[in-house]
């Protein structure tokens, strides 16, 4: 994987490198079906997905490398989003999501996912025993207590590894802010 | 104050932001924030990233590990519609392969043939041995194994393993899953289980030649690491049977003689450093003999 992550696959999707777009699908995907599944009918959610990387794939020439990778991406997915529901038949879906994904509160949940996807990328480039530590505590809601059970090491060694890695990940997320 | 006890309260500073610390040792680090600079400034990097997890947590959460969102529509797919051009196809699908030239002399060569499909030397034995087209193997066949070191130290087998490898498996992925025809060996299913910590379970499946792998549940790896699968015998013979593709799905064809060497199925996270070798962190297992 190329060190310098989404922003170097922003920057070959942007030469219109193929090969780009599917690193950016597998990495992005998963966090883009999650995000659509708010809002759109589970069963037309890999529909829209689809739709959002065609797009991305056509209009390359439309992203500014300087922009966050998945900022974009989430904008896509967004409109593309508020797209499907206002073709669906009246009644199928619920008013509430539609005002919320097409007004202020959804582009506030688009940016979440946007800084969600930094904090995955910033959480992979972490050593594995740091990386570990933080998933269980902030993804599984493990205490310390639970993770040094579950890990079979002392406490004070969770303690020094969730610190080690929360002080890198506050580094190389503002980094990445200050990339932009 | 010494070093030592700057680190103390520092590495206390996550759990006083998740409110895990009791109200006296609370007051004792929060105290100690009121005089120490240096320990107020970590206290600003662990809230950024404080608050960056539980934003991920609160409203990305289904992202946190491997097919919790779902699995995705095949990526070769999309790129072939969305370019209008087939998909790279660096390997054979099943359908394509040619039948598997068992030796005469091999003790299973007269078991039924209901054997998954094999896949071509090149790429066999299973999904994800980048083995050198040089470098056949066959039913029957034991292939080179790691044979030195303890279970700490990085184990070699003849295997290349590249990001182009990684890729390729992954295209292949879906290709090298059998399906069931005809009469098949009796399936013996054994659970995987944690090693050590990890999350995930899943079952590892002996059928025959092949061994299906089934996981879920293990964290999403990036930055180029990978989930990879090995057959282990004690603490210094592994076989490397092959990438483990995102989904957590695959099926590998691999030999009886292969098999019976080996007594446990691993699944470790390997980086991709360019070093074929076993990189000591299993996260699942499962004893099959």
């Amino acid at each position: 994987m190329n060190p310098a992550g989404l922003q170097a696959i922003g920057a070959r999707l942007a030469a219109g490198e193929a090969g780009a777009l599917e690193e950016c699908y597998r990495r992005l995907g998963p966090m883009v079906l999650g995000y659509l599944r708010r809002y759109v009918p589970v069963a037309d959610a890999e529909d829209v997905l689809q739709k959002v990387f065609i797009e991305l794939w056509r209009h390359t020439d439309r992203y500014d490398p300087n922009r966050p990778l998945q900022a974009w991406v989430f904008d896509i997915a967004r409109k593309r989003a508020i797209d499907h529901l206002r073709t669906r038949p009246s009644g199928v879906v619920s008013l509430d999501g539609v005002r919320e994904l097409a007004g202020e509160d959804g582009d506030e949940t688009a940016d979440r996912y946007a800084w969600a996807a930094d904090l995955h990328q910033a959480l992979d480039l972490l050593p594995e025993p740091q990386s570990q530590v933080l998933r269980l505590a902030y993804f599984d809601h493990l205490t310390q207590a639970e993770i040094a059970a579950r890990l079979s090491i002392p406490l004070g060694t969770v303690k020094t590894r969730t610190a080690r890695g929360m002080q890198r990940l506050a580094a190389l997320l503002e980094d990445r802010g200050d990339d932009r | 104050m010494s070093d030592h006890d700057l680190d103390h309260v520092v590495d206390e500073l996550p759990a006083l932001l998740g409110g895990e610390l009791n109200r006296r040792t609370t007051g004792m680090v929060t105290a100690h924030l009121r005089d120490c600079d240096d320990c107020r400034h970590a206290l600003v990097d662990l809230a950024a990233a404080s608050a960056a997890l539980h934003s991920a947590a609160r409203f990305a959460p289904e992202t946190g590990t491997v097919g919790a969102a779902g699995s995705l529509p095949d990526p070769a797919g999309l790129l072939s519609m969305i370019t209008g051009e087939p998909p790279p196809d660096p390997a054979p699908r099943p359908v394509d392969l040619p039948p598997m030239e068992l030796s005469t002399s091999d003790p299973f060569a007269a078991e039924p043939s209901s054997a998954p499909p094999s896949v071509p030397s090149g790429v066999a034995p299973g999904l994800g041995s980048p083995e050198p087209p040089a470098l056949p193997v066959g039913a029957g066949e034991h292939r080179p194994n790691a044979r030195s070191g303890g279970r700490g130290r990085r184990l070699r087998p003849r295997l290349v393993l590249s990001a182009a490898a990684a890729v390729i498996v992954l295209a292949v992925g879906a290709a090298v899953v059998v399906s069931s025809r005809g009469s098949e060996p009796a399936a013996r299913e054994l659970a995987l289980r944690p090693v050590e910590s990890t999350v995930g379970s899943g079952t590892a499946t002996l059928r025959g030649d092949s061994l299906r792998i089934r996981a879920d549940g293990l964290p999403k790896l990036d930055g180029g690491r990978f989930y990879q699968v090995w057959l282990v015998q004690g603490n210094d013979r592994l076989f490397a049977v092959g990438l483990l593709p995102p989904d957590g799905r695959a099926t590998y064809q691999l030999t009886r003689p292969i098999l019976d060497d080996y007594s446990r199925v691993e699944i470790s996270v390997e980086p991709n450093d360019g070093d074929p070798g076993y990189s000591g962190h299993s996260v699942l297992r499962a004893v099959y003999s």
